[in-house]
């Protein structure tokens, strides 16, 4: 019983009636490091949540040492021995190092700061994961690989931290970080110390975990030792269900012609030598790890971000795109992984969001027609199945599937033959997501052209003609997706 | 290389002394010990008011209202310096400088207004109640032991500019050693990571704006030393005076960054143009243009090179 | 559960009425006040007189107005007067041609307008930063007046009576001035309700970045709207011109304040698709009313800033109030 410093019965835990876990339970021995695997949307990060206090759960316990324990925010958690590491780090770039693991308890002499001290335990809290850094580094100037190391230093600086948690830690890492950050946990380890680790990467979890468990749709599938698995057992694990159910038929729509062609295009870090085509009535995947490049790419494309190098050709003729409206004119559009903050106007009306990126199309005489806005708008989201109160209802208010649904209805409403979907199913729940895939699906059906960037393989592989793998800003791979497994993903993209 | 690097730290301080050579070197009138006293004396009440609307911008709050404050507590000290003497005065000029910062602080914080549009509507709304108490004069100071210690100076150097090096020096302090401090930058640089690692983002930046709007209160009451009144307009220049002394002293508009020595580098800047504006005879109504166009290169230069990768 | 939204919703109605129609409340409020406390203001004649006096800051608020929907704001209206007053005046006396004299107004106040929207181009600038750069440029347009005018007054011609008749007129009753006032207006929300670029000014407001991901190209359009805000102070600069036959480097100052105080007290915010010219208009009577009674009851002018004060700060709560509740229909 005391070999376990945490033990999770029973989790449940429902997200407006969506159940996001089911029934969770794992145990992890001190100085064990634990593998968390699973698709986007399995619920391993709700999980995380729970155990840091950042949701409630609502059902089942939790035990640390053997005894049952309440966390009900992160101070709580904090306090019996469990600190998160997030993948949006919770640092403050202005501030240094010292001051940023000491945040909101510097301490004090006389009432004063004592910086003596503070660089004193910043320097121990370093060497503790054997980072030798001034303490007194601007965390701006750092990297990310940097950067964690810091959020891993303030973790440990709290002396009752016996458990972290560690969401993607090695997503946006090079190889050498990656060993690093490996090294730290290791002697982690020697201290006695666990470790959670939620990570895609399934290669550098055989290198550096003890066990892992996969967690499928909220459930646990299985826990097991990393002791001879291999990856096939662990994806199909992952994956574990039939990919065709879920994803629409259609019929064979692509052809030969080609309407995009992008050549060599490049830009600074984020991607090099980008080369593809891409044909009509053809879905195209972008698959990949979070963080290769490929929103980026679609940003260069769609003209949102600026690019070093590279052409575009629109069914066979160079086009120059400097800005979105050029991508609109040449027939492209994009449809942001961000909906709120770029593809939507949330304090404006349904109706005023579907005009948003036509709005010369409602001049009768011209004027603006108020009857004509509604008409367009009422034909829209009859046809996309809205779900809505009406065409003033404010967008914000819609649920994420509907939003997204508001912003293709907009992109409708223009005269673009290919678009860009950035997970268009992200947040979204299961029978949204079946409505999108269909109306994807209508969208070849009808000639026009589609890339899908996903993160969630089954997706991408379920509803593309062909592949592209993004690794590290460069195509690892351009594959068909009839004659692919999902192990040829693996292979590729990590 | 080192040495140039920590050189390059101090790079105001070094823009001073070279523009003060140059101007030593072209007029005349530059090397007079008259001229030294009238730069240090200057300096003073505008520097004040600039160490006010520094400590501010550290926390990320813009206090524009600091030129009305500045109008308010001269008027107070004024008027209740006839009549109660002039420490009394000082006190109650302080006092209501304090309960505006403190009333605008509120507003902005816990009641989420719109912080720029509470200070400008105070910025208005002080300014007309300060008037509406000179009921359309203006107030003499007659209070002779203030005057008296206005006009003190230890051979070139004023008592007062002793007093503000003194006041540079206790704000450093306070941003540096107390943790009240380093919680401003905290929250000024992120108030979110900020507010998750418990520290009370609302309550800092209100002591945040009841000190920023007493220091430019007390920059206000001791205009009134050289002007010998206290009038409607005093201090309706002190944000465009004052902006560019702080962001060429290292402040950003977006918070976060700030310290008194940098002010006070940025304030001897902008009192050098202007003594060079003067000596070498600008063009008086050029000078506002020039002030103005300082002020928006230094707008300019804070965010151009932040948002260069950016389109919109 | 239940019971809460119940309850809930009853208190809300009330509040949420108060709080989306401030400015009309406002007007009721101070007609009713008006004619408890003041001698003389349900009078035909008082009416005519205020439908005068809103006209300047009528002119401003609308241009202040279509500035503030896209998420800007322009403190160099004032100065900005000021400096197409004296240019205005000193082109009149120098050709005796009334276009020539509008002409070159409209080019000063375009031109400072175009100014502060390139600068917010150049630095791909957010709402707040146009707070600092219009205040910089209103000292920059202060700085320009006095030396255009060598720190002098400028008089009116006494042979253009023509220029003079402008602000002298009445049509229908109504004051030259005050029809030019409304027709403006009425132009005004034609092109914004019903025109392509009215309707972007509104989406760039809404949101910059989904704006120009949709093809519309947000810096530029920020930028017509401090042009024509420039426009605006030109045109009052014209009638002030007419009215008072002098201009000098402090003729407009301050105005741009309560141009503010009209646009917000009228309910207006950044991208709001209910913005407009409606609630520009419900801002401007509501300030002119207050400033009516005030005049009437010898109030001070002081205490009548005070007062424009504590409205707006009053206002200000009530956009905070209603954005927490976060739009919600």
């Amino acid at each position: 019983m005391q070999d376990y410093i945490l033990e999770v019965e029973n989790i449940s835990k429902a997200f407006l009636g969506v159940k996001a876990l089911d029934q969770v339970s794992f145990k992890i021995k001190k100085g064990e490091v634990h593998a968390l695997v699973g698709e986007n949307g399995a619920g391993k990060s709700t999980l995380m949540k729970i155990l840091n206090g950042n949701y409630k759960k609502d059902q089942g316990t939790v035990k640390i040492d053997g005894k049952e324990v309440d966390i009900q925010n992160p101070n709580d958690a904090k306090a019996h021995g469990i600190s998160i590491i997030f993948q949006e780090l919770n640092l403050v770039s202005l501030l240094s190092i010292a001051e940023n693991i000491y945040i909101g308890r510097l301490p004090k002499k006389n009432g004063l700061v004592d910086w003596k001290k503070l660089y004193e335990d910043t320097e121990l809290a370093l060497k503790r994961i054997g980072y030798d850094i001034d303490p007194g580094t601007k965390i701006g100037t750092l990297s990310v690989a940097q950067r964690q190391m810091i959020e891993i230093a303030r973790a440990l600086s709290y002396p009752t931290t016996r458990i972290l948690l560690m969401d993607e830690p090695t997503a946006t890492l090079t190889t050498k970080e990656v060993e690093i950050l490996f090294e730290v946990v290791r002697s982690l380890k020697k201290q006695g110390i666990s470790v959670i680790f939620i990570s895609h990467k399934l290669e550098e979890l055989f290198e550096i975990c003890d066990t892992l468990t996969v967690i499928r749709d909220g459930q646990v599938i299985e826990t097991m030792p990393i002791e001879g698995l291999t990856k096939d057992d662990v994806t199909s694990k992952m994956i574990g269900r039939e990919i065709t159910n879920i994803y629409p038929k259609r019929k064979k729509t692509h052809t030969d012609e080609v309407v995009l062609k992008v050549e060599k295009l490049s830009h600074k870090d984020a991607y090099r030598d980008i080369s593809f085509e891409l044909h009509k009535g053809e879905v195209l995947g972008m698959a990949g790890l979070v963080g290769a490049g490929r929103t980026e790419i679609a940003r260069g494309i769609f003209g949102i971000d600026y690019k070093d190098s590279g052409d575009i050709y629109i069914n066979g003729s160079k086009v120059k795109i400097n800005s979105p409206a050029d991508a609109i004119k040449y027939g492209i559009c994009y449809l942001s992984e961000d909906r709120k903050s770029e593809g939507l106007m949330g304090s404006m009306s349904v109706k005023h969001n579907i005009s948003a990126a036509n709005v010369e199309k409602l001049l009768v005489n011209g004027v603006l027609s108020q009857k004509k806005e509604e008409e367009i708008a009422n034909e829209l989201v009859e046809a996309l199945k809205v779900k809505t109160s009406g065409l003033e209802q404010t967008v914000f208010n819609l649920s994420g599937g509907n939003m997204q649904k508001v912003v293709l209805a907009k992109w409708l409403n223009t005269n673009v033959d290919i678009f860009i979907f950035d997970e268009p199913t992200r947040g979204i729940d299961v029978g949204a997501k079946y409505e999108i895939y269909q109306l994807i699906n209508r969208l070849v059906e009808q000639g026009k052209s589609v890339i899908m960037i996903s993160s969630e393989l089954p997706e991408v592989m379920g509803m593309s003609d062909r592949l592209l793998v993004i690794q590290r800003g460069r195509i690892a791979a351009d594959l068909e997706v009839e004659s692919m497994t999902p192990n040829d993903f693996i292979k590729y993209a990590i | 290389m080192k040495v140039i690097r920590e050189l390059l730290k101090y790079k105001i301080w070094m823009f001073c002394i070279l523009f003060s050579v140059y101007m030593y070197i072209f007029s005349p009138a530059f090397g007079t010990w008259n001229n030294f006293y009238g730069i240090l004396q200057s300096m003073f009440p505008y520097g004040m008011v600039a160490l006010g609307l520094m400590f501010g911008l550290v926390t990320g709050i813009n206090n524009l209202t600091i030129g009305s404050l500045a109008c308010l507590s001269a008027v107070v000290f004024g008027l209740v310096s006839q009549s109660y003497g002039c420490i009394a005065g000082f006190l109650a000029g302080v006092a209501a400088a304090a309960v505006i910062g403190a009333a605008s602080g509120v507003m902005s914080t816990y009641l989420k207004m719109d912080g720029w549009l509470v200070t400008i509507a105070l910025m208005i709304g002080v300014r007309g109640f300060a008037c509406a108490l000179l009921a359309g004069s203006t107030v003499r100071i007659t209070d002779s032991f203030f005057l008296k210690v206005a006009s003190t100076k230890f051979g070139p150097v004023p008592l007062l500019f002793l007093v503000f090096l003194v006041t540079v020096v206790l704000v450093d302090f306070i941003l540096k050693y107390t943790h009240y401090g380093r919680s401003m930058y905290a929250v000024g640089g992120n108030a979110e990571v900020a507010a998750s690692c418990g520290i009370n983002i609302n309550k800092v930046r209100v002591i945040a704006v009841i000190v920023s709007s007493v220091l430019a209160g007390i920059g206000g009451i001791f205009v009134t030393a050289r002007l010998g009144s206290a009038n409607g307009d005093l201090g309706a220049d002190a944000i465009m005076a004052c902006l560019p002394m702080v962001i060429i002293g290292g402040a950003a508009f977006t918070g976060g960054k700030g310290d008194a020595k940098g002010t006070l580098s940025g304030c001897l800047v902008m009192n050098l143009i202007t003594t060079y504006m003067n000596l070498f005879e600008v063009y008086i109504d050029a000078q506002k243009v020039i002030q103005g166009a300082i002020l928006l290169m230094v707008i300019i230069a804070d965010k151009y090179f932040e948002n260069k990768e950016i389109k919109v | 559960m239940q019971k809460n939204n119940v309850m809930i919703k009853k208190r809300f109605d009330v509040g949420w009425f108060a709080v989306n129609n401030f400015g009309l409340i406002l007007i009721v409020l101070m007609v009713v006040f008006g004619s408890i406390f003041a001698n003389n203001f349900l009078t035909i004649d008082n009416f005519r007189n205020l439908a005068s006096q809103i006209v300047i800051n009528g002119i401003l608020t609308i241009g202040f107005s279509v500035v503030y929907i896209i998420d800007g704001f322009d403190l160099s209206q004032g100065n900005v007067l000021s400096a197409c007053a004296c240019v205005a005046l000193t082109i009149l006396n120098g050709t005796h041609n009334i276009l020539w004299a509008f002409l070159a107004a409209a080019a000063i106040g375009i031109f400072f307008g175009f100014a502060n929207g390139m600068i917010g181009k150049v630095i791909k600038s957010d709402g707040s930063d146009s707070y600092l750069i219009t205040l910089a440029m209103s000292l920059v347009a202060l700085g320009f007046a006095y030396i255009w005018t060598k720190g002098l007054n400028i008089q009116c011609d006494s042979e253009m009576t023509s220029y003079r008749n402008i602000a002298r007129g009445n049509i229908l009753g109504i004051s030259n001035t005050a029809v030019i006032l409304v027709v403006f207006l009425v132009i005004v929300h034609f092109v914004l309700r019903k025109t392509a670029i009215g309707r972007k000014l509104y989406y760039v407001g809404a949101n910059k970045k989904a704006a120009f991901m949709g093809g519309i190209n947000s810096h530029n359009y920020r930028m017509y709207a401090f042009m024509f805000s420039g426009f605006c102070a030109a045109l009052a600069a014209i009638v002030m011109t007419a009215r008072t036959g002098s201009a000098n480097p402090m003729t407009g100052n301050n105005y741009e304040t309560d141009a503010a105080i009209a646009t917000i007290v009228g309910g207006n915010a950044p991208g709001d698709s209910k913005s407009g010219m409606l609630r520009a208009l419900f801002g401007v009577l509501c300030l002119g009313l207050i400033r009516n009674i005030m005049n009437m009851m010898n109030v001070d002018a002081n205490i009548q800033t005070v007062v424009k004060c504590i409205i707006l700060l009053v206002a200000l709560y009530a956009l905070s109030v209603k954005k927490s509740w976060g739009g919600k229909d």
